[in-house]
């Protein structure tokens, strides 16, 4: 797992598929056994049912039926150029659309502690682009145990987003589980 | 980061959105769009939305009592 990612939006895969309303694209990444997958990046239609303005952002391997596997584990080569390119569309959404969130949803503890620590380790970098915000919702109900029962941690039912500042500390059992952002300072013509 | 580097990312960016208006076709990724999403995955059903709603109250209650 890239928990050591180095985002850097010019070190990016190119893209080989992309819908005209930036809404979908595809790109072809290494993994470490030096085969090529294609991931898909989806952006919502519509916005998140609960946060303003947010749109939900998927990536990953696309299946036969061309829709987007999230819960497959792979080994890239370079996870950093993975999550730049991803990024870069994000951004590349943002500047069309410059009063949304893109949002992205860290669907298990592991992967939202790799974005919260991708997050903390790029601070400086992506706080230069972009507002980071953190959202706790629902976080012990989400988390469904195999079982298919939720355990609900009522003293953590927070649904308000909160600003990530670098260096926070925060308790794993805690950590945020979706992650929305957008470009920080107004939009300058060129 | 400077300003200038700053600058230089988001022009890479307009450049991605505007080759995407250009040259971007119709692909679509199928789905729903929420399918990815955990929260959408709970208030998928109407009960759930209504728990939810519960819960919500619940805790705004609680708060206020605070």
């Amino acid at each position: 797992m890239g928990l050591n990612m180095k985002i850097d939006l010019k070190n990016v895969y190119n893209i080989v598929l992309e819908n005209r309303q930036q809404l979908a694209s595809a790109f072809d990444a290494v993994l470490i056994s030096g085969e090529k997958i294609r991931l898909g990046v989806k952006i919502a239609h519509t916005p998140h049912p609960l946060i303003a303005n947010a749109y939900n952002l998927a990536f990953g391997p696309l299946k036969e039926d061309g829709t987007i596997d999230d819960k497959v584990r792979l080994s890239h080569k370079d996870y950093s150029k993975v999550f730049s390119t991803v990024l870069l569309e994000a951004t590349a959404y943002l500047e069309e659309h410059p009063d949304r969130y893109v949002g992205i949803d860290g669907s298990n503890n592991a992967r939202a502690y790799m974005y919260y620590r991708c997050i903390q380790n790029n601070f400086p970098y992506l706080s230069g682009i972009y507002s980071i915000s953190g959202i706790k919702y629902y976080i012990r109900m989400l988390r469904e145990g195999e079982d298919g029962n939720c355990d609900l941690d009522t003293e953590d039912v927070i649904t308000t987003l909160k600003p990530i500042e670098a260096n926070e500390t925060i308790k794993a059992d805690k950590l945020y589980n979706y992650f929305i952002f957008n470009l920080k300072f107004n939009k300058i013509s060129v | 980061m400077t300003e200038e580097e700053r600058q230089s990312i988001l022009q890479k960016a307009r450049e991605r959105a505007l080759h995407a208006k250009l040259y971007g076709t119709d692909f679509e990724i199928p789905g729903d769009p929420w399918e990815n999403d955990s929260l959408a995955k709970v208030i998928k059903t109407k009960e759930q939305a209504e728990f939810l709603m519960m819960q919500m109250e619940w805790n705004t209650n609680k708060a206020n009592k605070k």
